[in-house]
């Protein structure tokens, strides 16, 4: 069967830096790469491997692309790495360009592939060991370097001033006024028990749930808090683009900014990613062996509150409804069963995905690749219509997606792929349609 | 920073507040905010017509305002509140709003004596600082940062000074940032800046600067050194001779570089918090000598022992002999000093105090929802509901408590042998 090659997509942040590079500098940054920053782990993966193939059947690249071989995670990385230390970094212009191409776009780091690897081999390693490399020679698609770029200047990756943030928790805390009216933000409150952290699209365009934080955790009762400075933003798309400098930067801020609000625990708004950062590969860059401080994830925290009786529900969902398995917190942080807990509370027609849990199909947005933007779009829609199908076979009217990216990804392949379906945030299924407001916390007439 | 010598030192307990009842005699009643002497005790408060003031030791002010925060005490005690009337911000004291209003305002710092304050404040869709009432007549595209420095001279701030069009990743890298001085940006421009140092004469200020994508350095008055490194973090000037010290990383590792010149050998894992003792002879910083191993290092030297979670910036002693640092061990907080941890965990601990003569090192400790007073890792026997960092006299012969026991507060100064046992 023969396979067409990839569409020309003009990306400046690849295409003019490339022009600029000379062959020397490329084969000095891989080798440096390659001999001081990697380590026995690359060596023992890439001796480990033994090209059977099996990691094709995980990709939803490669699956959404009729098993074309070149969306197989192993020829992702024949086409990226294996090539680089075959040749001792003595690649061309070219190469380097598919290469950049293959690790930003065509690869969400998500790890679905280390589980169909005879061997576990962490397959997203190595494409972030390229991202890596790219960062270093400056080949980084335009969009994501941009949001790099706001991380580096703002500590958010959406450009947000100082004042738009703090403001914005002002006008949602007195949104939230509207159903409870003693609901606070409460801002700088050292010694809460909990820090809430979320991700920039929250202020930026998605400010409503930022009024439901409110509203859950005043209902709940807890001793919350939110940064009034630079700190609050959990995201990280540095640690995607290879930027490991600007993404150490950015996991300091986040967990000294609950070491100096005197939290004992940090929550997150319903973003996986922002879980990779802070939790698992995020800490290690600044020698942190585990989060300084603990990091419970939204659905984690909704678990915690609805089992132990903190809010009630009040009237289970009752329209059919499916749900999405973010990857990196579901795959690689085990909270799939705990997500189909608070989905089994709080709706009456929960629909399960299948294949699910730690099997289940990434939404092709996260690790980055929804930030390469708008060039990249119709590579990285098409290349996840095995997600569209998946949904389409529960019947369900509307999937809650626990993850930003996996909410703007799966916003799209619906969308193109004719999924007649509503994307919600379990808050948003929470606060609107199945939480009780205690009686004490009720406006009075 | 107020001199300790001017507080009240004379042993006893006073009730300066009830709390339990200003809870019920406001609609809300937000966080609470108590002055360094302990003398008093505020917070914001709603009252019926949604308006909100601040009330200070049960006194309410005068004025009240559509929206009040950030309800803080300046170093010359007078109580300080982010304020908003007819849709504009500015700062109040002691119930006195600044003349000059702003679209929005935020961030109020202070000098050491509390005479001079400033903020960040935003003006139509310009940004600037204000301080002392007055607004910069320079404005920027954005302020991320800003100081006062101790003797009140200058306002710094970070600004960006060119436009970035949407996704020009080029300008950006051409170098969009820098660092305003009293209104004033320096010529240079950087990728990045990131934090402000004084020099101890108040005259120079350095930042951390990246120069390009892989490049970073450290700026002194606009001019950054010549040694680059892989990555830096937050300077500071030596007290006594005015070099510039500075968390850099090379090859080896993160160490500590003074005026661009490495002066610690070898490389750790992560280096920062650099602390000088009072008379700037010695040198302390947190490091971690390996994945999850944190540690004090003093002149260099590593403390014996690590902890896995994380380490908070040293104190010393007053003879510089001692240092002491908030520690946390597999989720567990508790105090190590010049090494060696207190027996005792808690579930939180506070940056501890060091008594003049050293034999005491005290900290603020949670534990059961209860606030301690530990002492050489004995904790005083009484409970607080709420508890203010206590602090030694300046003859160490007693201890200032700010405390809420039973829905009062209270400023007690105890002597030092009923705390310590």
């Amino acid at each position: 069967m023969g396979f067409k090659p990839r569409e020309e997509v003009a990306d400046q942040g690849i295409d003019k830096r490339l022009e600029e590079l000379s062959l020397e500098q490329i084969e000095q940054t891989i080798n440096k790469v390659l001999a001081a920053e990697m380590n026995a782990r690359m060596t023992a993966y890439l001796q480990t491997c033994v090209h059977c193939g099996l990691c094709a059947n995980a990709c939803h690249y490669c699956l959404s692309h009729n098993m074309d071989p070149k969306y197989a995670p192993v020829g992702k990385v024949k086409d990226t790495v294996w090539e680089m230390v075959k040749k001792k970094g003595k690649v061309s212009k070219e190469f380097m360009r598919t290469a950049a191409r293959i690790a930003y776009t065509e690869c969400n780091t998500c790890r679905r592939c280390s589980m169909y690897c005879p061997f576990g081999i962490d397959i997203a390693y190595f494409i972030i060991t390229t991202r890596r490399i790219c960062h270093l020679l400056g080949i980084v698609p335009q969009y994501e370097q941009d949001t790099v770029n706001s991380h580096s200047a703002t500590f958010n990756q959406m450009w947000v001033q100082q004042d738009e943030w703090i403001d914005t928790l002002q006008w949602q805390e007195e949104d939230a006024q509207g159903k409870i009216p003693l609901a606070r933000i409460p801002l700088e409150k050292e010694g809460a028990d909990i820090m809430y952290s979320v991700i920039a699209p929250e202020p930026k365009i998605l400010a409503q749930l930022l009024a439901n934080a409110s509203i859950i955790m005043t209902a709940a009762g807890m001793s919350w808090t939110m940064p009034a400075t630079d700190g609050w933003d959990n995201s990280n798309m540095a640690m995607f683009s290879g930027d490991f400098e600007t993404s150490a930067r950015l996991e300091r801020l986040h967990h000294e900014t609950a070491i100096r609000l005197k939290v004992k625990r940090i929550v997150m708004g319903e973003c996986g990613h922002a879980y990779r950062g802070a939790v698992y590969d995020g800490p290690k860059s600044n020698s942190w062996m585990f989060p300084p401080i603990p990091v419970v994830h939204a659905i984690d925290f909704y678990h915690e509150i609805i089992t132990q009786g903190k809010i009630k529900i009040a009237k289970k969902f009752d329209k059919p409804i499916t749900v999405q398995d973010p990857c990196n917190v579901i795959r690689n942080a085990g909270l799939g069963m705990k997500l189909r807990e608070i989905m089994k509370a709080t709706c009456s027609d929960f629909r399960d995905v299948e294949p699910r849990l730690g099997h289940n199909y990434c939404c092709a947005a996260g690790g980055g690749v929804i930030n390469c933007g708008p060039p990249w779009k119709k590579d990285r829609v098409k290349g996840n219509k095995i997600k569209a199908e998946q949904l389409r076979a529960t019947g369900a009217e509307y999937v809650v997606t626990p993850c930003h990216n996996c909410h703007s990804g799966i916003e799209d392949i619906l969308k193109e792929f004719n999924v007649h379906m509503h994307v919600i945030f379990f808050s948003e299924l929470l606060v609107d349609h199945c939480m009780e407001i205690p009686e004490h916390l009720k406006a009075k007439d | 920073m107020q001199d300790k010598k001017n507080w009240n030192w004379d042993a006893g307990k006073e009730m300066l507040a009830d709390v339990a009842a200003m809870r019920k005699a406001y609609a809300d009643v937000h966080e609470f905010s108590v002055s360094a002497d302990g003398t008093k005790i505020a917070a914001p408060v709603k009252l019926e017509d949604d308006t909100f003031t601040a009330v200070c030791n049960g006194q309410a002010w005068e004025t009240s305002f559509e929206k009040l925060w950030y309800a803080r005490f300046s170093p010359d005690n007078r109580l300080t509140a982010l304020v908003m009337e007819d849709d504009a911000w500015t700062l109040a004291a002691d119930g006195q709003a600044w003349e000059e209003k702003f679209s929005y305002a935020w961030n109020p710092k202070f000098s050491a004596d509390g005479a001079h304050a400033g903020m960040q404040v935003k003006q139509d869709f310009d940004y600037t600082l204000a301080v002392d009432g007055q607004a910069w007549e320079t404005t920027f595209l954005a302020t991320r940062d800003f100081a006062i420095s101790p003797d009140g001279a200058l306002g710094v701030a970070l600004v960006q000074v060119e436009n970035v069009p949407e996704a020009d990743i080029w300008k950006f890298n051409s170098g969009t940032w820098t660092v305003a001085v009293n209104g004033a940006a320096w010529d240079r421009l950087f990728m990045n800046v990131w934090g402000i140092a004084f020099s101890p004469d108040c005259k120079r200020v350095a930042t951390q600067v990246r120069l390009d994508s892989t490049t970073y350095t450290l700026a002194v008055d606009g001019k950054p050194w010549d040694q680059t490194f892989t990555s830096v973090w937050e300077p500071k000037f030596r007290p006594d001779n005015g070099a510039l010290l500075a968390p850099a990383r090379n090859a080896s590792g993160w160490t500590l570089v003074e005026n661009g010149n490495p002066i610690w050998d070898g490389g750790f894992s992560q280096l920062w918090y650099i602390t000088f003792s009072c008379d700037a002879k010695r040198i302390g910083a947190v490091v971690a000598t390996a994945l999850g191993k944190w540690t004090i290092a003093v002149d260099g030297k590593p403390w014996k022992n690590s902890w896995r979670d994380l380490v908070v910036g040293p104190v010393f002693s007053q003879d510089t002999s001692k240092t002491a640092a908030v520690v946390k061990h597999e989720n567990r907080w508790s105090i190590a000093v010049d090494g060696e941890q207190w027996p005792d965990t808690y579930d939180m601990a506070w940056d501890p105090a060091i008594s003049p003569d050293n034999r005491l090192v005290m900290a603020k400790v949670e534990k059961g929802g209860k606030y301690f007073i530990g002492v050489n890792g004995k904790l005083f026997s009484q409970a607080f509901d709420a508890l203010w960092e206590p602090a030694f006299s300046p003859d160490g012969s007693k201890v200032l408590i700010r405390c809420v026991e039973g829905g009062k507060y209270y400023r007690w100064v105890a002597p030092v042998s009923q705390i310590a046992g």
